[in-house]
């Protein structure tokens, strides 16, 4: 018997929501300002109405289910799943007032897509959108790769023991400080130091390669969003390939593979512990699957001679395959030019890596190098037990911060969520597939979406059908809140309708 | 007055080594991979 929810479970939920989506309000006086700035007066009123609506929402759910009551584990799931859905929805509304989207489902898909860091879109005509929108665009994304929650956490939510429940429910499970809220504040430092620093570099590389000062900053601080939080939004519609500049995909490079490094792991260094670098095993699963995919990459591209030489190779080949295995997305390639000149096995070793993904506790997405570094370490204790005498007790470790022996619990957690993954994945294939999408090409881009990446082979576009639409905004969500919060929140309805 | 300007400084100059350690850490673990890659492709070809 499931027993039904409370009146008591409703009010929590409905409070703590309220407030996460008065938060996402807040967030717009950004944009807001930028479109005062430069005069752009019908955007200005889009993201007042947006302000309004997220204002009239957040505070009406925190006066209707006011309660000081702390969270429960399954409220604190619930509150993660709900609340970024009634963000999107909310969100979405300076998208679609601005006229360059279809319908209200393709705002969503943007919103959703920007908040989980994935960076695909259905927006058109993005050569020519406001700079406010496309602040808005950067900053969703840079505020989605550090995690809604941890904003509310860090400004508008106070002290509460249930915090943490709410936070594990965003798909991050790491205390970088003893508490949940300083470890938000933790991360925004991190995120904050790395925005002042990326931004002005590429600022400076911008005005070098010929742009003006304003737009030279508005480009290096939208392109730092884009790629700190490896979101993959660029403010062109050719993406990286825009620029031209090897000195731009060079420092881009490094700040995406900063950016999808573990924020545990951030502050271990900063904090004087630097030879984790180097011993940590996502960083280390990290190195070997990045190897491992981009020789498959360099052997589809030698054996087909989509490149001249190996510097090409490197360039178009290397950039490709890490903004892949970060889940970044950013492309300095147009998408077709993955089907028509890659080929299968280049395209599939980016998948593969897409699949992997980077950290956790990231702004990343994918499986993650720590579930995988798990399963290899528990496949090869089993290796060794299997050779060792049977009286043999074999003990494996890994090193993640700290060392840790590896236990059952840790192998069917990662398990878990990787098989998650593998069913979002096939589901989404599968659609692509019936919709009548070749094979490889609908593979490519349903990995991308479920583990938040945004390269695309040209399959996502405004024409696609509007389940898969649906289908890939579910996966982006999925793929982001890693299955718990989910299944809390389907349990939690599945409850207050047919429990007793 | 020392100490105290020392607490101050300190942990500014942690981030700033602990960002210079990781972008040089990713510089040489990423030469490292694709100087493997090239020539494991190489091979294979």
């Amino acid at each position: 018997m499931i027993p039904r929810p409370r009146l008591a479970d409703f009010k929590v939920i409905g409070f703590y929501s309220g407030k996460i989506v008065f938060g996402v309000g807040l967030l717009m006086v950004v944009p807001l300002v930028v479109a005062l700035l430069f005069r752009e007066w019908n955007p200005a009123l889009d993201f007042l109405i947006g302000m309004f609506s997220c204002f009239s929402v957040g505070l009406l759910l925190q006066i209707v289910c006011f309660t000081r009551r702390d969270l429960t584990w399954m409220q604190g799931l619930v509150i993660a799943s709900f609340s970024w859905l009634l963000a999107v929805v909310l969100g979405a509304m300076p998208h679609y007032l601005s006229g360059h989207f279809g319908c209200y489902l393709d705002s969503c898909f943007d919103l959703m897509s920007g908040y989980t860091t994935t960076g695909l879109y259905l927006l058109q005509d993005l050569d020519h959108i406001s700079h406010s929108l496309n602040t808005w665009r950067h900053l969703l994304t840079y505020a989605g790769g550090q995690g809604i929650i941890v904003i509310a956490l860090t400004f508008l939510i106070r002290g509460t023991a249930g915090a943490f429940k709410m936070y594990v429910g965003e798909g991050k499970e790491e205390k970088l400080l003893p508490n949940v809220i300083q470890t938000a504040r933790a991360i925004w430092l991190v995120s904050l130091v790395y925005l002042g620093v990326g931004s002005l570099v590429l600022w400076v590389i911008a005005v070098r390669e010929g742009m003006s000062l304003v737009r030279g900053f508005l480009h290096g601080v939208w392109v730092f969003m884009g790629t700190w939080s490896t979101g993959g939004f660029a403010p062109q519609s050719y993406n990286i390939g825009y620029y031209h500049s090897l000195p731009l995909e060079m420092v881009t490079m490094i700040i995406f593979v900063i950016g999808s490094f573990n924020f545990a792991l951030h502050w271990a260094i900063w904090t004087g512990n630097r030879r984790e670098i180097y011993r940590n095993i996502e960083v280390v699963s990290f190195f070997l699957t990045v190897m491992m995919t981009f020789t498959l990459v360099v052997v589809g591209l030698m054996r087909l001679g989509t490149y001249p030489d190996l510097m090409a190779i490197f360039r178009k080949g290397f950039y490709h395959l890490v903004s892949g295995h970060t889940t970044t997305g950013f492309m300095t390639i147009y998408s077709r030019e993955l089907v028509r000149q890659w080929g299968d096995l280049a395209m599939l070793a980016i998948a593969i890596a897409m699949a992997i993904g980077a950290s956790a506790c990231s702004t990343a997405g994918g499986f993650k190098g720590l579930r995988v570094g798990i399963i290899f370490k528990a496949l090869f204790q089993d290796i060794k037990r299997i050779v060792s005498p049977e009286t043999a007790v074999i003990v494996q470790k890994f090193h993640h911060i700290r060392d840790i022996i590896l236990e059952e619990k840790h192998v069917r957690g990662a398990m878990f969520i990787v098989l998650s993954f593998v069913g979002v994945h096939a589901t989404c294939t599968m659609l692509g597939v019936y919709y009548g999408y070749p094979a490889v090409q609908a593979l490519f881009d349903a990995v991308s979406a479920g583990s938040n990446t945004g390269l695309s082979c040209g399959v996502v576009s405004p024409a696609m059908p509007s389940l898969m639409k649906i289908a890939f905004i579910a996966a982006m969500w999925m793929g982001r809140l890693e299955f718990m919060a989910i299944f809390a929140l389907v349990g939690f309805i599945v409850a207050a309708v047919r429990g007793k | 007055m020392k100490l105290k300007k020392r607490h101050f400084n300190k942990p500014y100059r942690d981030y700033a080594l602990g960002m210079a350690t990781e972008v040089l850490a990713i510089l040489i673990l990423m030469v490292i991979a694709v100087i493997i890659a090239f020539v494991v492709a190489s091979w294979c070809r």
